[in-house]
């Protein structure tokens, strides 16, 4: 899709059957794995934004579709989790080259003002905010996945013996798909992982990345979640692995008065199910693995197609996966972690810096 | 000759980049794309500088590991384990004296698949032979590699980015 103006509005005039005037245009400048759009139109004097979803012109950093990502919303608008309504999907050669969708903009923002400054009178905003993802993480722990299809796109492990495993090769396979050149690190930690693996309580649909950054709060409440791109079935102590910064270790007074073991035991009250931190710590590792393929998959853009790749790809291609190997021979007892400053510094950007 | 040096060169193009070219951009992606910029022009300065001699001690560390892995196929009768890894460890390209910096990658490439591959193979017989100790040892031979040259990577990373704000 070439998002000019005029582009769109002959698009939305046509797709929407109606006249309707496009008031602005501009991309979100978030976001690693796609593009996103915000357009912003008058229907017929009511003001509206729309958000438009795409690869990246050198391909989604991703080891899943654009597909499986729009299959996610429309599912999930059968649920009770918040998500923006999707509206369509588009694939006409006559209107784009490449795939897109299209969804409806939920009022709000994933920023939280005062979340990140360290002054203890934001803590209490810290702790309502955390418990408000994890009360909507449990909404989608509970989803009858089964029930509403979503095995029709996301694959399922055989039981809860099998969660673990049936993720390590996943996401091996993936790897093995995109990798540039040998990475050996990635079968001893897979090894490990396997030989390491904890059952699950359930087989759960799981988000995938999530918290800070990735769900819309308007306030304390939790909106929209949002980025499903990488949603699996399996043990859902792997969303909380995934967590991005929504259960933060809090102490006042050497006291502690909030973070993960706490989110955990608040997830269990709400939702019955029992995680454990070891559960979490092992599924860190995984997702390290799974950044890794990402940085190889945005790294063999950035080899092969220069040209279109974003720079944010090169970057992707080069420290996160850098940091992520770090982090797994870490994990394996090989070497010390990298630095807790430089992983934080990789969620930091211009908008919100540290 | 040309006295002002590549890397002279990246660290003037980056001061002009922050100086004259960030405070004229008033649109976020141009100023989020600015800061990634900049964060790989200095790593393209920090590798220039270094990458090279890291390349090369790993190369020489690769050539030995592989072959140690070699010898313990040869040890343990795996005919086609020894030839697999025989064979890549030959048709690898060897930099010579004044390779560029491209051609040590060409060679790192090929000895770090070779290395995949053959910790992929001894994956395989860890069911018997996981209690031997010359299993033990090849493995731990490998993973002592690995750790190497994921820290010698750091040597790159670490100063390039950390410490030096947001990246996007």
């Amino acid at each position: 899709m070439d998002f000019r103006t005029e582009t769109i509005q002959r698009y939305l005039t046509h797709k929407l059957g109606r006249p309707v005037m496009i008031t602005s245009v501009e991309r979100f400048s978030r976001g690693t794995s796609r593009q996103t759009w915000f357009i912003d139109l008058d229907d017929n004097g009511r003001a509206d934004t729309l958000v438009f979803r795409t690869d990246l012109a050198a391909g989604s950093i991703e080891p899943t579709s654009l597909y499986q990502e729009y299959f996610m919303y429309e599912r999930l608008g059968h649920t009770d989790v918040p998500v923006a309504k999707v509206l369509f999907w588009e694939d006409d050669p006559a209107w784009t080259s490449a795939p897109f969708y299209v969804r409806s903009k939920v009022e709000g923002s994933w920023n939280i003002p005062g979340f990140l400054d360290p002054d203890p009178k934001y803590d209490d905003l810290r702790i309502t905010i955390s418990k408000e993802h994890i009360s909507k993480l449990a909404l989608v722990h509970k989803v009858d996945w089964k029930g509403l299809g979503f095995d029709r796109q996301l694959s399922v492990p055989k039981d809860e013996a099998d969660c673990a495993h049936h993720y390590i090769d996943l996401t091996m396979a993936q790897f093995e798909e995109v990798r540039g050149s040998g990475m050996p690190v990635m079968l001893e930690a897979a090894e490990w992982l396997h030989d390491n693996a904890p059952p699950a309580p359930c087989v759960s649909l799981c988000k995938g990345t999530n918290g800070f950054g990735e769900e819309v709060f308007n306030g304390t409440t939790l909106v929209a979640m949002s980025d499903w791109e990488e949603a699996s079935i399996g043990d859902p102590a792997a969303d909380f692995a995934f967590m991005q910064y929504l259960a933060p270790e809090l102490e006042r007074d050497g006291r502690k008065i909030w973070g993960m073991q706490q989110a955990i035991e608040y997830y269990r009250s709400i939702s019955g199910i029992p995680i454990t931190i070891e559960a979490v710590r092992f599924y860190g590792v995984l997702r390290a693995m799974r950044l890794i393929a990402m940085s190889e998959k945005a790294g063999t853009a950035t080899r092969e197609q220069p040209a279109i790749a974003e720079i944010r790809q090169a970057w992707t291609g080069t420290e996160v996966g850098y940091i992520c190997r770090r982090a797994l021979i870490a994990a394996l007892g090989l070497s010390d972690p990298p630095p807790a400053s430089a992983l934080a510094e990789l969620h930091e950007t211009i908008e919100a810096p540290l | 000759m040309i006295t002002v040096s590549a890397t002279d060169l990246l660290k003037i193009v980056d001061a002009t980049l922050a100086t004259k070219v960030e405070p004229s951009l008033s649109d976020l992606n141009g100023r989020s794309a600015l800061a990634t910029v900049r964060h790989l022009l200095n790593f393209v300065r920090v590798r220039i500088e270094r990458e090279g001699q890291v390349l090369l001690d790993d190369n020489k560390g690769l050539r030995e590991v592989l072959e140690q892995i070699a010898e313990y196929h040869h040890a343990g009768g795996d005919t086609g384990d020894w030839t697999a890894i025989t064979t890549a460890l030959a048709a690898a390209p060897i930099s010579g004296a004044g390779a560029s910096l491209d051609e040590i990658s060409v060679e790192a490439k090929a000895l770090r698949e070779a290395l995949h591959k053959g910790l992929a193979r001894l994956q395989k017989m860890r069911g018997q032979r996981g209690n031997e100790p010359a299993y033990r040892t090849i493995r731990a031979a490998i993973r002592a590699h690995i750790v190497k040259q994921i820290e010698a990577e750091g040597e790159l990373v670490a100063p390039a980015f950390f410490g030096r704000g947001p990246r996007r």
